[in-house]
């Protein structure tokens, strides 16, 4: 490994990045992996549905509405 | 109103039948490289003229699409002209959502930015950014999260690259 790849990796570890499922992802072929991927996304989306009441996920709605204005402004319709 | 589940395969499969032309950019490109973000909806773009959003509409009308920043505001193909000027549609869909750019900083137009063909579907090929080209978006933008993806596909990056140096 260069020193440079090594310097990468330690501030991969700072970031939380998980090395080990990343290695797993590449021995996976691209179309599995994606469909691992939504499969993970419905199971969080589920958990929320259980999880939270109705008022809580419209106002976890409405905080990505007011995300999606203040990051992208003029460029969307508001 | 809450979000509907998002079924990002079924709007590729859609995008794709509907015969435009377009790069799929943002987490899902991240997660075919393959990082482990966890993005939820789908970011494409596309060149953006009247006739396709016309297109696109047309192709996403089965799925109730709506301006995502206000679902009160249908999003149909009689509006396409105005729609066409806009750098970007945030779209929610029965299937989920869509965000359309018609634009990726910091490349000048569409037609630089890098891609290659990726099955992000079984049997099915896509325009996928490529590696590089999005290491550069991220970096670009900066804002906190991109920056951690950034980090993470750089990693990726120098991963696949041992793998290689490997065999």
């Amino acid at each position: 490994m260069t020193r440079d790849a090594g310097e990468i990796q330690n501030q991969a570890r700072d970031f939380g990045v998980d090395l080990g499922l990343i290695d797993e992802n590449l021995r996976l072929p691209v179309a599995e992996r994606l469909r691992r991927h939504f499969e993970r996304v419905r199971m969080y989306q589920r958990m929320q549905e259980r999880t939270l009441t109705e008022r809580e996920r419209a106002a976890l709605r409405k905080a990505q509405v007011d995300e999606a204005i203040r990051v992208w402004g003029h460029a969307v319709p508001k | 109103m809450t979000s509907p589940a998002q079924q990002t395969e079924r709007l590729l499969e859609v995008l794709a039948d509907s015969g435009l032309s377009f790069v799929v950019i943002g987490g899902v490109a991240a997660i075919a490289h393959p990082a482990t973000t966890a993005t939820q909806d789908l970011n494409i773009a596309m060149a953006v003229d009247p006739d396709k959003i016309w297109k696109l509409l047309d192709a996403l009308a089965p799925y109730t699409p709506v301006h995502f920043t206000r679902p009160d505001l249908p999003l149909i193909a009689e509006n396409a002209e105005s729609l066409a000027k806009f750098r970007l549609l945030l779209v929610e869909t029965d299937l989920g959502r869509l965000d359309v750019l018609s634009q990726v900083d910091p490349f000048e137009s569409l037609a630089d930015v890098p891609t290659v063909q990726l099955p992000l579907l079984p049997d099915r090929q896509f325009e996928v950014i490529d590696l590089d080209a999005l290491i550069e978006v991220k970096a670009h933008v900066g804002r906190g999260k991109d920056k951690i993806l950034e980090q993470e596909l750089r990693t990726v990056k120098e991963r696949r690259e041992s793998v290689r140096d490997d065999e």
